[in-house]
Formats: C-alpha cells, sequence, structure tokens
C-alpha cells in the first residue's frame, strides 16, 4: 500500500500541474502544522470594542468582528478542513473496498442486497444525505461529523472495487494462487486488493476536494465543525453580516479554499491523465 | 425493446423503493420523533400532543408508519412541515418548483451552450496553449465554492457598485401596473448573477465531458475520411465528428435533471432566490425534518428519471444499444 502511494505520488509529480498541486499542498500542510506557534490564539477576542479591523502588519490578513486574528483562523481551519477531509475520504475508502470486496468475493444474495442498497444510496445526492444526517445532532461533535462524511462517501468506491474484483475473479494470477490453495483472506490481500490501489487513489484525491468543498458548505450552513472551532465555511457565515465593511473577513477563507481545492484537483487530474491517457 | 424497457423500469422501481427505506430509516435516527420539535417550537400540551401523534400515526409501529409513508407517495403525500404548520410540505415544493426551474433551465442553457462551444474547441486543439488554459481556467471554477463566489459577488456587483440587485426574484417596489416587459426585464435583472455564480462553478464539466467525447470520436477512421475528402474543417468537426461525440451529453443532461428542479441549496440561499434550494436551507435553520426529507426524495426520484431518460435517449439515437 505505502509502495502504492509512493508510486502515485511519483506518478503526479512528472507532470507539470501535478506538481504545482503537489507544492502548493506540501506548504499548506507544513503551514498548518508549523504556523500556529508563531501566530496569534485563533480563538482569543483582544478587543471586541474595536471590532473588524482591515489587513494591517500586526494582523496581515486584518481582523474579523470579534477581534480575531483572521489569518490564524485561516490556518487552524486549515488543520481542521485537511483533517476532516483527510480521514472523511480514509473511512469512506476503506467502507467502500470492504463492501465492494465482500460483494464481489461471496457474490450471490449478499451481492444483490449490498449493491441494490448502493444503488439506492446513491441516486440521494450527497449533500441531501449529509444534511439529513447532520441534523441527527443539535450541534454536530467534530468526530460525527468525519463519521457522516465517511458514511456517505463510499458508494462509488464499492462499486468501482466490485467491478474490479469480477474482472480479477478468473485471471490467471487469482487462479494460480487458488490452485496452490489459498484462502479467501490471502486471495483478496494479496492477489485483488493490490491490483485496485491505483483507480482507487485516484477516486481518493478527487474526493478529498469533494469533501474539502463539502465540509465548508456544511459548516457555513451552520451544520458543519461549530464555533468556536475555527473553519473556512465558518469563517465566512460569521462575516456575512459584515460582508461590505469587512470584506476581508470573508476574502481570505473563501480563498483557502479555493487554493487548497484547486491544488488537490490538479493532482487529482495529472494522476487521472496519467491512468487514462487518451483523454489527457 | 420492451423488454428492455420493462427491465429498466423495474430496476428503476426497486431502486426508489430502497431510496424510500434508506430516507425513512434516515429520518427515525433522530432522537424524538418529528413531531418533538413542533412542541419545542409551538408549546402544545401532552394531551394536544398524543392526539396529533395518533392524527399522524407515530403511535403505530415502525413497519406500519413505513407502509402509510409509502402508500402516501403516489398521490405526493410527503408528510406534514413543521416549520410551516399545517402546511403539506408536497404544497411548499409546488409554490418553489417555478423559480428553481427558471434558474436551473437558464444556466442548463447556458452551460450546454457554452460548455459544448469550449470543449469542442480545447478539443480540436487539444494540447495547444488555449487547450491547457481553458482546462486551468474550468478546473478553477470547479474548485469554487458556490456559496462564497455568490457572496463576493454579491459584495462587488450589487453591494460596491450596486449595478444589479443582491437577493429575491422581483423589485418588491415595481409598481403594480407595470408592463410584461418591465417585469420580465425586472426578474432577468435578479436572475443574472445567480445563473453566473451556478455557470461558473458547473461549466468545468461540461467542458471535460464534451472535450473527451469529441476527442474519442476524431480518433475514429470516418473522421480523417472526411478530412480526407477535402471537406473544411468547420464542416468536418461539426457535421461529422460532432454529432457523434453528443452522446455522453445525453448522460450529463441525465446527470442535471436533479439540478433543473431542486437548484442549489447554496446560491439560492445567498441570494434569496424563491426557489426549492432554498426551501432545504429554511428547513436546515427550521431543523424542518420533514420538508428536508420531501426535497431529498424528490431529488432522488429525479436523478433515477434521469437516469432513465438518458438510457431511454441512447436507445432512441443509437440503434447499436436496442439488441442489448
Amino acid at each position: 500500500m505505502t509502495g502504492a502511494i509512493l508510486e502515485t505520488l511519483r506518478t503526479a509529480w512528472r507532470s507539470p500541474s501535478g506538481r504545482a498541486g503537489l507544492l502548493v499542498l506540501g506548504l499548506l500542510v507544513a503551514t498548518a502544522i508549523l504556523a500556529p506557534p508563531l501566530l496569534p490564539d485563533p480563538l482569543a477576542t483582544p478587543d471586541p470594542i474595536a471590532g473588524a479591523t482591515p489587513p494591517a502588519l500586526a494582523h496581515p490578513f486584518g481582523t474579523d468582528p470579534l477581534s480575531r486574528d483572521i489569518l490564524a483562523r485561516v490556518v487552524a481551519g486549515t488543520r481542521v478542513s485537511l483533517s476532516v477531509a483527510g480521514l472523511g475520504v480514509i473511512i469512506a475508502l476503506t467502507t467502500g473496498a470492504l463492501v465492494g470486496l465482500v460483494a464481489g468475493h461471496v457474490g450471490g444474495l449478499t451481492d444483490t442486497i449490498l449493491m441494490r442498497t448502493v444503488d439506492g444510496a446513491m441516486a440521494i445526492p450527497r449533500l441531501f444525505a449529509l444534511l439529513l444526517l447532520t441534523l441527527v445532532w443539535e450541534r454536530i461533535p467534530l468526530g460525527a461529523l468525519i463519521l457522516v462524511i465517511g458514511a456517505t462517501g463510499w458508494f462509488g468506491t464499492s462499486r468501482l472495487v466490485r467491478g474490479e474484483v469480477l474482472r480479477l475473479r478468473d485471471a490467471g494470477h487469482v487462479t494460480a494462487a487458488r490452485a496452490l490453495g489459498s484462502g479467501s483472506w490471502r486471495l483478496i490481500t494479496r492477489h485483488l486488493l493490490p491490483n485496485t490501489t491505483g483507480p482507487l487513489l485516484v477516486a481518493a484525491t478527487l474526493g478529498v476536494g469533494e469533501v474539502i468543498l463539502l465540509e465548508a458548505g456544511l459548516s457555513f450552513l451552520g451544520v458543519g465543525v461549530q464555533p468556536p472551532t475555527p473553519s473556512w465555511g465558518g469563517m465566512i457565515l460569521d462575516a456575512r453580516p459584515v460582508l461590505l465593511t469587512a470584506p476581508w473577513a470573508s476574502l481570505f477563507p473563501g480563498l483557502a479554499i479555493v487554493i487548497t481545492v484547486l491544488a488537490v484537483n490538479l493532482v487529482g487530474d495529472a494522476l487521472r491523465a496519467a491512468f487514462d491517457p487518451r483523454s489527457a | 425493446m420492451t423488454r428492455w424497457l420493462v427491465r429498466r423500469l423495474t430496476h428503476a422501481a426497486a431502486t426508489f423503493l430502497v431510496v424510500t427505506i434508506l430516507l425513512f430509516l434516515l429520518m427515525r435516527i433522530a432522537p424524538g420523533d418529528p413531531l418533538s420539535r413542533l412542541v419545542d417550537q409551538q408549546q402544545i400540551s401532552a394531551d394536544e400532543m398524543a392526539a396529533l401523534r395518533a392524527r399522524f400515526g407515530l403511535d403505530q409501529p415502525l413497519g406500519r408508519q413505513f407502509l402509510t409513508f409509502v402508500t402516501g407517495l403516489p398521490s405526493g403525500n410527503l408528510g406534514v412541515s413543521i416549520e410551516h404548520y399545517p402546511d403539506p410540505v408536497s404544497t411548499l415544493l409546488r409554490e418553489r418548483l417555478g423559480p428553481s426551474l427558471l434558474l436551473g433551465g437558464v444556466v442548463l442553457v447556458l452551460n450546454f451552450t457554452l460548455g459544448i462551444w469550449l470543449g469542442v474547441l480545447q478539443a480540436t486543439h487539444r494540447g495547444s496553449r488555449l487547450d491547457r488554459w481553458l482546462t486551468r481556467l474550468s478546473l478553477t471554477g470547479y474548485s469554487l465554492p458556490s456559496f462564497w463566489l455568490a457572496l463576493m459577488l454579491v459584495a462587488l456587483v450589487s453591494l460596491q457598485w450596486q449595478l444589479l440587485p443582491a437577493a429575491q426574484m422581483t423589485d418588491p417596489l415595481l409598481s403594480a401596473d407595470a408592463s410584461g416587459w418591465e417585469r420580465m426585464a425586472d426578474i432577468g435583472r435578479h436572475l443574472i448573477l445567480p445563473a453566473l455564480t451556478l455557470s461558473i462553478v458547473s461549466l468545468a464539466t461540461t467542458m471535460r465531458y464534451q472535450r473527451t467525447a469529441m476527442l474519442e470520436v476524431m480518433r475514429l477512421d470516418f473522421v480523417r475520411a472526411a478530412s480526407a475528402r477535402g471537406l473544411s474543417a468547420t464542416r468536418v468537426r461539426w457535421r461529422h465528428a460532432w454529432r457523434n461525440a453528443l452522446f455522453p451529453l445525453l448522460t450529463l443532461l441525465g446527470l442535471w435533471l436533479p439540478f433543473l428542479v431542486t437548484g442549489s441549496v447554496f446560491v439560492e440561499a445567498i441570494f434569496n432566490w424563491p426557489g426549492i434550494g432554498s426551501l432545504a436551507a429554511e428547513a436546515i435553520l427550521g431543523r424542518d425534518y420533514p420538508l428536508l426529507q420531501g426535497t431529498a426524495m424528490i431529488a432522488a426520484a429525479l436523478v433515477l428519471a434521469g437516469n432513465l431518460l438518458a438510457d431511454l435517449g441512447h436507445l432512441l439515437l443509437d440503434p447499436r444499444t436496442r439488441t442489448a
């Protein structure tokens, strides 16, 4: 698996736009990890009466209506967004791979039940499914948000993996392994799963971009990351009443979303082009 | 062909049943029942509450409740809104349908004219600087959060420059005896910003579909043959290649159908556009579970209808699929 990830990174690095995306992402992750100790406390409200102040040397991105430093909050938001998206996609991918493997490998009634459920679940637009799920909580905890994002993102993956398993089931190397007496578990982990990692990682990369946008949207609607935890979507929601008088309060978190999602999509696009050269 | 149709319809019906079960279960995970939120808001006594429970069938076992829910669907019964109690969900949805259709329709037309043209342009200039920049631009549009783009446009165009209205579909100050043209112009002015926002964030998908489809076709022998016969590049491009690159767009049209009706939750909410999308946003604020469920139900039904129509379109346009 680690080998497959490294190989994928190498593939993305080979195209100029993929390299640009990886560099920007690396920079963002480094900032999110290293910068917070150097920045003001993202939750501190040193001077609430002063309200929102425009960008200046002390506060490069300005402050929000509660006098909180926007740069510090955007950086803290990077942590939140990237962790939610990363963990959410990992959960979705694992669930999808598991369901796909079971459906494809076991077959029969299990396959029918699982795949009909997936058909139905895929017909519900993801945003609506997320909204219905997040409303279960009065104030959704971060862990639950990640679970909910993972729970609504695995349907496509399960179809993909099931298709690959069905395709590979009668492939020469799998038949050979079976003839040599490999059990189900060994067949799955050693012969089926490694062959599906390529398309899975492309789907995962593009999934991260989608999830960052979804999380920002949910937080903007007030049902995602809950205050006071800083999130890009939540910051834009807070800044909405002062849109005209303090535009910087919504400009910078929005730019952070665009840059991050664009970087992720550039990497995903480079990977897709590498896996499907005819459409490049 | 008939057998195919029957099989396809059965599959769609089965999938819709699964959707209903899933949405019904989703609603039941919420703590308490749909009415407990109503009680929070409207201060109802315990006796009245019990009467209401009985009226909405919430005192019945879960299986019976599901049966009532499903049997109500064909007649369009989606339950009663909590926020707008005692209005039924279906009435609320019907009221908001027109504006969503208008906005979605305009975006769809923009998308399919501009998106197709740009996609074809990219395919015929594959690998050129134009192709690369169009890809980058569309990818940027695709990476924009629609709610943020909408806010930025409002801040700049409506608040700063005061060029276009920031919200609603009509000007409340428009005099009652305004002519039909004035009314249309008024709606048009309100339409520009939301339509622009949605087009920018969605154009990339159409462009990519069209570019890929066009590249697939342009590789084929008959296109080369047409060029070899000395036909003009424009004629080959549009009359020969493009016509055959339309199939994937049919799939795309199927994907767009739900959006046409339910609109965009974010953009409609920000522009206060009185469509189904903003109704869903209001339902979230009011924690109006039945209303949100009704919206999701419509959206899911349209997703299935869109898939079905796209398949049917393929069948009618491409005789080769009929044997399958």
